[in-house]
């Protein structure tokens, strides 16, 4: 279970950096995959682009995806994972700074298993990501 | 014809009727005075003219002698020539000539006033033109009032001779040994039977006859002028007639009977003379004021120096003729008055005119006309007259039930006073005091309503006629017509006026036109837009003027209501009139139901359309505001979206790499250095919140809204119970009314009372014990609901401030937040078409009022 990846989808460099150490703080240790935006984020999880050979049976524990990117969107990033029948019952946890109601409702419409909204204070996102980790890296049971 | 006998004097022979003729046999001079003598005096006594024509063997002394002997006073007699003795020689002798000296000598007893004509002749067996002699003499006598003898000698007639002598009188005389006897022969018995036959049917006639009959003769004075008359004979019914006495006037001089009837200025003497003299009848109808009656008199002339008349009593006709021309009169005043009362603009002043003619047409001296005054019970002297002018006055105004006249008018009732002076009545005491005798006053009732009275009144008499009365109550009927329709007219015509004038102020066009197209009326706006007069717009085809065409243009809705009689509208513009009209034609009918044409009214609706117009452009503008702002909803929305993402995520760094520096590099700084990296994270911390607040706001303003019904004291206990767990230990009462019901998007409503609530129980926390109430009263029957606490409170002056987004009013030291709450909840229950205000006083705490859109 350790050696799964988690594939963190975030193009604030902050909040890679908040995210990671918000992890580390709950104990999660397992490697995490930095994807800056939802072209990477794809390239990682089809082998395609820079990821290109990988392989993609390979897949992440979680994927932590934020919505606003540049390029391609997590919308549509979750749009694409639902749509592929390699990736589509990929657990997928929506962490965003949004709190638009449409943001939330298409992400679970699209097959989001979560959806987390980045507070602004780090000792309740903290607590949110731990949370997260418990649930998706040790009590649920992948598919 | 007459029928006075005269007495014949002959003891043997009853009295002969004038016209009698008969005949002696003598033989000796004493044979002719045993006869004529008694004959003569018996005509001498009964003022006869008498005439003698003595024959040879009588000398006219022996016959005067004779007379004078026999006949008493015989000498008057003579004077007075009343008897002419004439010898044989000298009376002519042809049968013709003979006669026509006894029509003479008839004529000159007539006019000496003489009853009539004795005549003893003799007769001369001789013939001329094949009549006998005395054949001439007696159709004379028999014609006149005369009578004669006829003598003959004896010895010059045979048996034969002699029977045809008898034939031609009515009978003879002869001396048969010693004695006078009558002879008569057959013929003239029978012709004697039939006179007598014939004369007693006369008789009867007469006497029975309806009419009177007076037979007279005229006695001339010297100068052979009539001056005076005798009655010579009258019937039954002259004597019922006149009240004259048959037996005793008859005879007498008519100065005797009627005295002083020679000095009557009609010269009844000279009258009737005339018709005896000349035969010119005369006729002439007279009134007796002492017998009261009336007479149709007929005079004629028989023969000269007589009359007779017949009289006739027609005072029934003359009543009836009297009554009539009363009638008429009556009718002719009534006419009259009609005529006047129904052509007068004021019948009210044309009484006064009329009810005078009645007056004196009733032969009364008074009469009242009191109208009643509109709504009280009261009348007014309209007219009168008989009373002077100071009464008058004082009797102008007359209270219903007060005199004769407030008692009509009261009850509606005519009231006729009569012999007043001896009849005691509280009524007739006014009309009394006037010295009225009788009254009578009749309502003047119209359509049942009493509009006044009018009174009649006489002071020379104590009772009216049934006629009177009836003519009183015409002309009152008259009059209360006359008025009535007066009124009704005045009504009428202010009728037509107020119609004519509505008509006229009516600022629509409003033309009537006929079912040829031709204009039959038009208002006051209509002919002003045609530039034209009212009358002068009479007859102009209205297509003409109104469209300028030559025919009805093909929208025209006045064909379209002739064709099929029912009401059209149609919106036309016409340059014509100057802009936009909206036409409605009615369908205009005869009394029979015909259509005879419409009322076509143009209501100009230019400025309508011109309002329609910018409507529309200000919809257009509208929609256009609406497209712009909902394209700045969406940038605002964008802009939300950018604000919840690119504010919060430096923040969250500035927090999250504070914290970081707080745990991992701690002993690296100093307390001041930990303080500021604390002071950094609250900061940025605050900034979260308020940027959540404002996405909130703006979140409510976007989002819609949904209506369902909201169980508010359930929200209420739900909030209550989150608050009370975050500080359980705080020591507050909640009050919540049970039941309030609302309608509402429930998570909106959710969010207005958590503020509210979380407000209060904010702002009790520093009291010391919290009360905080949720209720609502009625407030014109919708719900007013509100939060109460006994917190803080606030200052009045601020209280408009208090909803506006980031205004605080309390120091963030002492009470923490945002400044959005109210803001948020003054924008739902405005999105919930509700209004939200409060109240609150310094440390006296606070109440927050809302209400929602009513809805059913």
């Amino acid at each position: 279970m350790k050696d799964k990846v988690i594939l963190l989808v975030e193009d604030n460099p902050d909040d890679v950096k908040l995210t990671l150490r918000a992890l580390k703080k709950s104990n999660i240790l397992n490697d995490v995959v930095v994807a800056g935006d939802g072209v990477k984020a794809l390239d990682y999880l089809f082998g395609t682009g820079e990821y290109s050979g990988r392989d993609i049976r390979n897949t992440p524990q979680v994927i932590l995806l934020d919505l606003n990117m540049p390029r391609i969107g997590g919308i549509e990033v979750l749009q694409r994972i639902r749509s592929d029948e390699r990736t589509k019952l990929l657990p997928v946890v929506v962490l965003t700074t949004s709190s638009e109601d449409a943001d939330r409702i298409d992400s679970y419409r699209l097959g989001a298993n979560s959806y987390v909204r980045k507070p602004v204070n780090f000792d309740q996102f903290a607590k949110a990501v731990q949370q997260l980790g418990l649930y998706w890296l040790l009590l649920n049971e992948a598919p | 014809m007459h029928f006075d006998k005269r007495k014949s004097g002959i003891s043997f022979i009853d009295d002969l009727p004038w016209g009698s003729h008969f005949c002696q046999f003598y033989q000796t001079k004493k044979d002719l005075l045993d006869i004529l003598v008694p004959y003569f005096r018996a005509g001498l006594e009964n003022n006869e003219l008498c005439v003698w024509v003595t024959p040879e063997n009588l000398s006219s002394d022996d016959a005067e002698k004779a007379l004078r002997k026999a006949v008493p006073h015989f000498d008057d007699y003579a004077k007075r020539d009343q008897m002419e003795i004439i010898p044989a020689g000298l009376w002519p002798t042809g049968g013709g000539k003979s006669g026509r000296a006894v029509i003479s000598k008839v004529d000159n007893a007539a006019a000496r006033g003489f009853d009539g004509l004795r005549l003893a002749c003799n007769a001369i067996p001789e013939r001329e033109d094949g009549k006998a002699f005395s054949t001439y003499v007696t159709d004379a006598v028999s014609r006149y009032n005369a009578i004669a003898v006829f003598a003959y000698p004896r010895d010059d007639f045979d048996a034969i001779g002699l029977m045809e002598v008898v034939k031609n009188h009515r009978f003879a005389l002869v001396r048969n040994a010693g004695r006078w006897e009558v002879i008569e022969s057959s013929e003239a018995r029978t012709v004697k039977d039939a006179l007598k036959r014939s004369e007693e049917k006369l008789q009867s006639l007469f006497s029975n006859m309806s009419e009177g009959f007076a037979y007279h003769r005229v006695v001339l004075d010297a100068g052979g002028k009539p001056c005076d008359y005798i009655f010579l004979e009258v019937n039954k019914a002259f004597e019922r007639l006149t009240a004259l006495n048959g037996k005793t006037v008859i005879g007498k001089r008519a100065t005797e009977v009627l005295p002083g009837i020679e000095n009557d200025p009609t010269d009844w003497i000279g009258k009737y003379g005339n018709v005896a003299m000349t035969g010119t009848p005369l006729h002439f109808e007279s009134y007796s004021e002492s017998l009261e009656r009336w007479y149709s008199v007929s005079a004629f002339s028989p023969h000269k120096g007589y009359f007779a008349m017949t009289v006739s009593d027609i005072t029934g006709r003359k009543q009836g003729e009297e009554a009539l021309r009363r009638s008429n009169v009556t009718l002719e005043l009534l006419a009259e008055s009609a005529r006047l009362l129904l052509t007068s603009e004021t019948p009210e002043r044309i009484v006064r005119t009329i009810c005078e003619k009645v007056m004196h047409h009733l032969d009364c001296d008074a009469f009242f006309n009191y109208l009643v005054q509109e709504g009280r019970q009261r009348m007014r002297l309209n007219a009168s007259a008989g009373v002077p002018e100071e009464t008058a006055k004082e009797i102008e105004w007359l209270d219903f039930g007060v005199a004769v006249c407030g008692c009509v008018a009261r009850d509606g009732c005519r009231i006729i006073a009569e012999d007043i002076p001896n009849t005691p009545d509280d009524r007739t005491v006014l009309v009394r005091s006037f010295g009225i005798q009788a009254y009578a006053c009749h309502p003047l009732i119209y359509q049942g309503r009493t509009i006044g009275t009018l009174s009649f009144g006489t002071r020379n008499r104590a009772h009216f006629s049934h006629e009177e009365v009836e003519l009183m109550k015409a002309v009152t009927d008259l009059v209360a017509t006359a008025m009535a329709r007066k009124r009704a007219e005045e009504s009428l015509i202010r009728a037509k006026e107020e119609w004519e004038l509505t008509f006229d102020s009516v600022p629509d066009m409003i033309a009537i036109i006929d079912n040829r197209h031709r204009i039959m009326r038009v208002n006051e706006a209509m002919a002003l837009r045609f530039g034209l007069k009212v009358e002068e717009c009479v007859g102009l085809p209205c297509y003409q003027y109104v469209h300028g065409l030559s025919g009805p243009p093909p929208f025209c809705p006045h064909s379209r209501t002739i064709c099929d009689g029912s009401q059209h509208f149609e919106e036309i513009h016409e340059s014509n009139l100057g802009g936009c009209f909206l036409v409605s034609t009615t369908p205009l009918r005869g009394r029979q139901g015909q259509m005879i044409g419409s009322v076509h009214v143009a209501h100009d609706i230019t400025e309508r359309k011109k309002a329609e117009e910018r409507i529309m452009s200000l919809n257009e503008q509208l929609r256009r505001n609406i497209e712009e702002l909902s394209s700045a909803n969406k940038e605002i929305e964008a802009f939300s979206y950018s604000v919840s993402h690119d504010l919060r995520s430096p923040l969250r760094s500035i927090d999250g790499f504070s914290q970081e520096l707080l745990e991992d590099y701690s002993d690296k700084l100093d307390e001041n250095g930990r303080d500021s990296l604390r002071r950094i994270r609250a900061a940025s911390q605050r900034m979260g919140l308020l940027i959540d607040g404002l996405l909130m706001l703006s979140r409510i303003s976007r989002s819609e809204l949904t209506h369902e019904p909201v169980n508010l004291s359930a929200v209420a206990r739900d909030v209550a119970r989150v608050l009370q767990e975050t500080q359980p230990e705080r020591e507050a009462e909640f009050v919540i009314s049970e039941g309030l019901f609302a309608e509402g998007d429930e998570r909106l409503l959710y969010a207005t009372l958590q503020n509210l609530l979380g407000n209060a129980w904010k702002f009790t926390g520093k009291s010391g014990k919290s009360r905080i109430e949720f209720g609502a009263s009625r407030v014109d029957g919708r719900p007013v609901y509100f939060v109460r606490d006994n917190g803080a409170g606030f200052d009045m002056a601020f209280a408009d401030k208090l909803f506006r987004p980031f205004q605080r009013l309390h120091d963030a030291a002492d009470f923490s937040g945002t400044g959005i709450g109210l803001a948020t909840v003054q924008r739902i229950i405005h999105r919930h078409g509700g209004r939200v205000w409060a109240e609150g006083k310094v440390g006296k705490g606070a109440t927050f009022y809302f209400t929602l859109k009513h809805t059913q």
